[in-house]
């Protein structure tokens, strides 16, 4: 693959690991400092799965989505009912257990070497057509009663709950589908760079899909995007002083949160700013749009 | 007539501090109830065990011949009951109309799977959802600003868009917390129409907190006394205005009617 | 086989008593503003360096490098806090802001240190002539762990003075309990805010030190906040005392599931006995919750 074509990949996945922390963080409030272990977790199917059984692309991917929540949903069932810094901690201490365990059962996962020759399955047209359908879906959910669900838990789970709102049920969807959405990104990965260790999910790497989601904006999908692909393409523009790069990306992300709290899309989508815009140029809108002049 | 809500023995402590001791009460099918009593008498704290917030630490709760006292909210909330707060709690990041349809939307039968396909299964669901969202707005005459975000409403609209998503899921029993704080008299004079056009329209069960003897008097069929976390005494409203151990509850409170 | 295990927990108490140092400074701003301090680490790894850089040039002693840096914590600690979360705190932000907004200081200085130092590993110059003590045939205390200890203690003891027998500490708790009341009461906020994230930063340099002095010098020190993070949740968040036992509670743990299972299988028995610990009892060890207001 060209230099371009790895960049472009590499921003591809970034934005599906950017969306699922904003399925989790944007939509419904829940802080996972762990989350990037679903995406090793991912990865790790897919390689043990490509490596040792010669599976094929789909299925390996689909396992490897499989695999992901149905961690997302074990490590869900005790911390649902606590409080966000719970959430945090425990799925942080989970990141930690599954780079033990892949460390410790080296037979299987390669320890600390990691697996190595994973089939470069993936290229650039099946990475669009995967972003394109993980937009598709999680705009849909916004867009439905669990997406409004995960809003009005954010927003005030007492009152949330006394509307018949299942508040454990419904952080537990979006837990789970998130853990789903970030397997896949790890699947991504591992056909993209055919290397995978368990090292390189670290926190800070949720830490980094979380700062982007909120520079991005409140509720907004179109802002977690398109912050996705600006944050990967400095990080790349950065690549041989990656420490300078994050200082600036921590300076950028304090002054945003300092001064824009609401992120740079504030809760709009593409969509409202093209109609503001439409407004603008034809000269009148429909009612719905007095949100987008705000 | 008989009885929609049914306490009892309630009690709860927190912390030794008894918030409310041996309350046992009944609500009539169709009636309008008020809980009234000064600052502090336990008053919230009351409903909050009626709606599931907190679980008694003795005492029973039946709702519609179902012993409701150890759901916990929502569960209470799918039986048909509904409640607003006494400090008002909207969702911020939601639209009235969106606000409105939470309930709805807790209520609503696709699955996930549908969902994030967007078949016609959630769409049909969540647009009949939207049009009883929209009817509720209209109801408590609020449609135009069914787009806006209940944090750029007044306080006095605030309320009866909470009262609107209370009404959206048809409840059996609406417990109304204050509903008439911080509006003001012409407010309250609309606010006490609009709450007796709803009664007439649904077949609903009312039971309220309230401070202004305008609202007390004016709707409820009966009136129940809490002082310190104790039932004091009930009747109709004249019977309890007269009683001598409210007038000596009350001593030293304002009346609250400039609140 | 007896002196084994009270070795074993002579080492976990010592390594407790940091964790506990760490979980202080966590939970004296928890306790006040609500939100977990990520940036908690930042300070320890900034502070621990200055240590270092202090011993190098001044050729100073153990008890004047620890003096000078725990003053230069705590002015630390109170940059961060205007920068960080002076502003949020005015403007009433949400605990996501507080969260992105300390998780991405404590990155920024990290990345600081990274800049300066580089990753490698720096040790302390030797403080004392002997490093451990014999205290019978089977027994030894190294002399770190006894400094950990008695200085850990120390740290312990005088910020209970503080915050029990001042006026100070009165107000810091009653701004725990609510700041607009204690705001009303004619308490000076900021002033009371900045103090008690001088304090933090106190304890988070003399943390930062004794770490330095037990694992090392490198910039992935800051990673030692989850430790502290995990102690007071398991003792219970935003409780003082708890946040003792927990600090204890899980020295002793890793101490011993290293003895049981190994170094590399140890986070993942660590972090099931979390949630197991969690499901049981939600509430912590000292046991009250932090509970919303109806």
């Amino acid at each position: 693959m060209s230099y371009t074509a790895t960049v472009i990949l590499n921003v591809l996945i970034t934005m599906v690991a950017v969306i699922s922390m904003y399925v989790l963080m944007g939509l419904t409030g829940i802080f996972s400092m762990g989350q990037a272990s679903f995406m090793c977790i991912g990865a790790y199917a897919v390689g043990i799965l490509a490596t040792k059984f010669n599976f094929p692309f789909l299925p390996s991917v689909i396992i490897a989505i499989s695999v992901g929540m149905l961690s997302a949903f074990l490590v869900g069932i005790p911390i649902m009912k606590l409080r966000g810094d719970y959430v945090a901690m425990i799925t942080l201490a989970f990141g930690e257990a599954i780079v033990a365990v892949l460390n410790t059962f080296s037979n299987v996962t390669g320890g600390a070497m990691g697996i190595n020759r994973i089939p470069r399955d993936i290229n650039l047209p099946i990475s669009f057509v995967i972003v394109f359908l993980v937009v598709f879906l999680v705009l849909n959910f916004k867009n439905s009663k669990f997406g409004r669900q995960c809003i009005a838990v954010k927003n005030d789970p007492i009152s949330a709950a006394s509307m018949g709102i299942n508040v454990t049920r419904i952080k537990m969807t979006a837990f789970v589908f998130s853990g789903g959405l970030t397997a896949l990104s790890g699947a991504m990965v591992a056909y993209a760079t055919s290397f995978i260790d368990p090292n390189s999910f670290g926190s800070a790497k949720s830490i980094e899909w979380i700062s982007i989601v909120f520079v991005g904006g409140i509720n907004s999908l179109s802002g977690s995007v398109v912050m996705a692909a600006l944050f990967s393409i400095l990080t790349e523009a950065l690549r041989t002083a990656s420490n300078l790069r994050t200082l600036i990306q921590c300076v950028i992300i304090l002054l945003i949160i300092n001064f824009v709290p609401n992120g740079l899309f504030g809760e709009h989508e593409f969509k409202d700013i093209f109609l503001w815009l439409k407004k603008k140029v034809v000269g009148r809108g429909r009612k719905t749009m007095k949100e987008a002049e705000k | 007539m008989s009885s929609i809500l049914t306490c009892q023995d309630v009690s709860i402590n927190f912390g030794g501090v008894k918030a409310v001791q041996n309350v046992s009460l009944e609500i009539q099918k169709g009636s309008v109830t008020s809980i009234i009593g000064p600052n502090g008498a336990g008053k919230t704290t009351f409903f909050n065990i009626i709606s599931g917030v907190y679980k008694p630490t003795s005492g029973k709760v039946l709702f519609d011949g179902d012993d409701i006292t150890n759901l916990s909210q929502h569960e209470v909330s799918r039986l048909g009951m509904a409640r607003t707060f006494q400090n008002i709690r909207l969702f911020s990041q939601l639209d009235n109309v969106r606000n409105v349809q939470s309930a709805l939307d807790a209520r609503a039968n696709y699955t996930m799977l549908e969902a994030i396909l967007g078949l016609p299964r959630k769409r049909v669901e969540d647009r009949r959802n939207f049009e009883i969202a929209m009817e509720c707005l209209d109801l408590v005459g609020l449609k135009e600003f069914a787009y806006d975000r209940p944090g750029s409403l007044p306080y006095g609209m605030q309320r009866k868009v909470e009262l609107a998503r209370a009404l959206s899921s048809n409840p059996k029993l609406l417990l109304l917390d204050e509903p008439a704080a911080g509006l003001n008299p012409v407010e309250v004079e609309d606010f006490i129409q609009l709450l007796r056009r709803i009664k007439d329209q649904r077949d609903l069960t009312i039971l309220l907190i309230e401070h202004r003897l305008k609202v007390v008097t004016t709707l409820s069929d009966e009136v129940f006394v809490l002082n310190f976390g104790e039932l004091l005494t009930h009747g109709t409203p004249e019977e309890v205005q007269s009683n001598p151990k409210v007038i000596e509850a009350y001593m030293g409170e304002d009346e609250e009617e400039e609140e | 086989m007896t002196y084994y295990y009270i070795q074993l927990i002579i080492n976990g108490i010592a390594l407790g008593s940091v964790y506990s140092l760490i979980a202080l400074g966590f939970t004296l701003i928890f306790s006040v503003l609500k939100f977990s301090n990520f940036s908690h680490g930042g300070v320890m790894v900034v502070s621990a360096y200055f240590a270092y850089i202090v011993c190098k040039n001044w050729n100073l002693g153990f008890v004047p490098m620890i003096l000078v840096t725990v003053i230069f914590g705590g002015l630390l600690s109170c940059l961060a806090q205007l920068i960080g979360f002076e502003r949020l705190r005015r403007t009433k932000g949400s605990s996501m802001l507080f969260f992105v907004s300390s998780s991405n200081l404590g990155t920024l200085l990290q990345n600081i240190v990274i800049l300066m130092f580089a990753s490698s590993y720096y040790s302390y110059p030797a403080f004392f002539s002997k490093s451990y003590f014999q205290i019978t045939e089977n027994l030894t205390i190294a002399v770190t762990d006894m400094i950990m200890l008695g200085l850990s203690a120390a740290g312990i003891l005088i910020l209970m003075y503080i915050l029990y027998k001042t006026r100070m500490g009165i107000s810091i708790r009653a701004l725990s309990m609510d700041s607009d009341t204690a705001k009303l009461m004619g308490i000076n906020v900021s002033l009371v805010m900045a103090l008690t994230f001088f304090i933090s930063g106190m304890l988070a340099a003399i943390a930062g030190v004794l770490c330095g002095m037990k694992f090392l010098l490198y910039p992935q020190l800051k990673d030692l906040v989850m430790k502290g993070m995990t102690a007071s949740i398991l003792g219970g968040l935003g409780n003082i005392s708890g946040a003792l036992y927990g600090g204890i509670l899980l020295g002793l743990l890793e101490v011993f599931m290293t003895s049981f299972v190994g170094s590399s299988l140890q986070p993942a028995c660590t972090f099931l006995f979390a949630i197991i610990f969690l499901i049981f009892r939600p509430q912590g060890i000292s046991g009250k919750f932090v509970k919303e207001k109806v």
